[in-house]
């Protein structure tokens, strides 16, 4: 688990697992709305640039402006792309039935949950592995990942250089 | 800089986020940061040694209606992300990579480029290369000059070959990258595209020429006659490579840069 925080928004605290060969996606699913985590699919999620740019834009919208969604955690799949359909978002990278790998985040104002680790691993049923680029590349659909980015806003220079030149 | 508008700025980024300011414009205050806005440190620790980020930062106008002015720094801000944003993706186009945005609040994240010039001769923009050659007894027609004014030409070809233009194309807006492996050559990127648009119009395109062309003059005139041609040169390369239709394309514009060099020689006679 990758436990952080971002210098400009210090009171919250960020958490965030990679996990892969997810076995309950179906159950996931049914029980998505009492989810206290955002569950992401990394079908199209290539760099870890890709999430937590997206928690950026999220505290910034939090912070200062107003959140489209209902809580932090649906935002965030809204911030993952610059398309603001939710429906279209929701439908791209959050998760379905036969989610095999996924990203889990907990995004926690002025508390601390030491059981966070536990809960993750309660939740989900599969494989933690370490959250990183490497990894990631791994699972992802490149093939899917160029179509959606070349449209998108920023998407392309955020991830590190190796990666944007594969898309460029 | 303003007392008050840098506090205003340290509010917002808060004491985690040190800042040092590095240039102010009428439009926006740059500074720079250590801190990657969002990347954990697990993350950067690897990749990311001590490197610098620009934070760009269009502060409120006092002048303007409170709800005119948020949304203008809104649009301008957005507008200079897209457009680094289309232009990233051109290929052997050199812009500074965004990194994260607030448009609300009018600031842009970007990866700092460039570096000090040796001896003292400032930060490593094409003016300051330039004046760098022409001191301390150096040749300022060096090749590594020639080469390097070929290369800010073909630049401007790409950004004009795509229907780009600048807006405020100074000797200070491009940034000489050096390349890690051969210290003689320079990398030149376009940077600050805050007047930047999309235009297919030669007099637009001629404009950009003009200006860059004046900045050079102004601050190199002994040796600007070969600089200048150095950097037609570099342009006019990117268009040749385009066959027929660049070739005729070429032909309006440098007509059209030519001109607007005429205009503005009558506008100087006219005092
Ligand atoms: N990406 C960058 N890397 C290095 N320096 C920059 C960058 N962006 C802006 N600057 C510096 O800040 C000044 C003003 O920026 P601007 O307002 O974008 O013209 C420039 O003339 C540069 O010296």
């Amino acid at each position: 688990m990758l436990v952080s925080k971002l210098p400009q928004f210090p009171d919250f605290t960020i958490s965030a697992s990679l996990f892969s060969n997810i076995e309950n996606g179906e159950d996931l699913v049914k029980d998505i709305a009492n989810i206290p985590y955002s569950l992401i699919d990394t079908t199209l999620i290539c760099s870890v640039e890709q999430i937590y740019s997206a928690i950026y834009r999220v505290l910034v919208e939090y912070k200062f402006n107003r959140i489209k969604t209902k809580s932090i955690n649906s935002e965030l799949l809204l911030c993952l792309s610059q398309n603001s359909n939710i429906t279209q978002n929701f439908k791209k990278f959050g998760i379905n039935a036969n989610t095999k790998n996924l990203v889990i985040v907990s995004i926690l104002e002025n508390q601390i949950n030491n059981d966070l680790n536990k809960e993750f691993n309660a939740l989900l049923k599969g494989e933690e592995i370490e959250l990183n680029n490497e990894n990631l590349q791994k699972i992802c659909d490149m093939k899917a990942i160029r179509k959606i980015l070349t449209s998108n806003l920023m998407m392309i220079q955020i991830l590190p250089r190796p990666l944007s030149m594969l898309f460029s | 800089m303003s007392v008050e508008l840098v506090e205003l700025v340290n509010q917002y980024l808060t004491p985690n986020v040190p800042i040092s300011p590095i240039a102010q414009g009428a439009e926006a205050i740059v500074f720079t940061t250590h801190v990657h806005p969002y990347l954990p440190n697990e993350i950067t620790k690897d990749i990311d040694t001590n490197k610098k980020y620009i934070i760009k930062f269009r502060p409120p106008k006092k002048y303007r209606h409170p709800v005119i002015d948020k949304s203008l720094t809104k649009h301008r801000t957005l507008s200079e992300a897209r457009i680094l944003s289309k232009l990233f993706q051109i290929e052997g186009l050199k812009v500074p990579r965004l990194i994260a945005m607030d448009a609300v609040n009018g600031y842009l994240w970007m990866e700092f480029l460039g570096e000090d010039l040796p001896n003292n001769k400032g930060f490593s923009n094409l003016k300051n290369f330039l004046w760098m050659y022409s001191s301390d007894g150096r040749d300022p027609y060096d090749k590594v000059v020639k080469e390097t004014l070929f290369k800010v030409g073909e630049q401007i070809g790409l950004l004009h070959w795509n229907d780009y233009c600048h807006g405020d194309l100074t000797s200070s807006n491009i940034v000489l990258v050096r390349d890690s492996n051969d210290i003689d050559n320079w990398i030149p990127h376009l940077i600050d595209f805050g007047l930047g648009s999309t235009s297919n119009m030669v007099e637009d395109k001629g404009v950009d020429l003009y200006v860059l062309e004046r900045a050079i003059i102004s601050t190199h005139s002994s040796y600007s006659d070969k600089y200048n041609e150095w950097l037609v040169k570099g342009f006019s390369s990117v268009y040749e490579k385009q066959g027929k239709n660049g070739s005729k394309k070429l032909g309006e514009l440098l007509g059209r840069f030519e001109e607007v060099r005429l205009r503005g020689r009558k506008r100087s006679m006219l005092g």
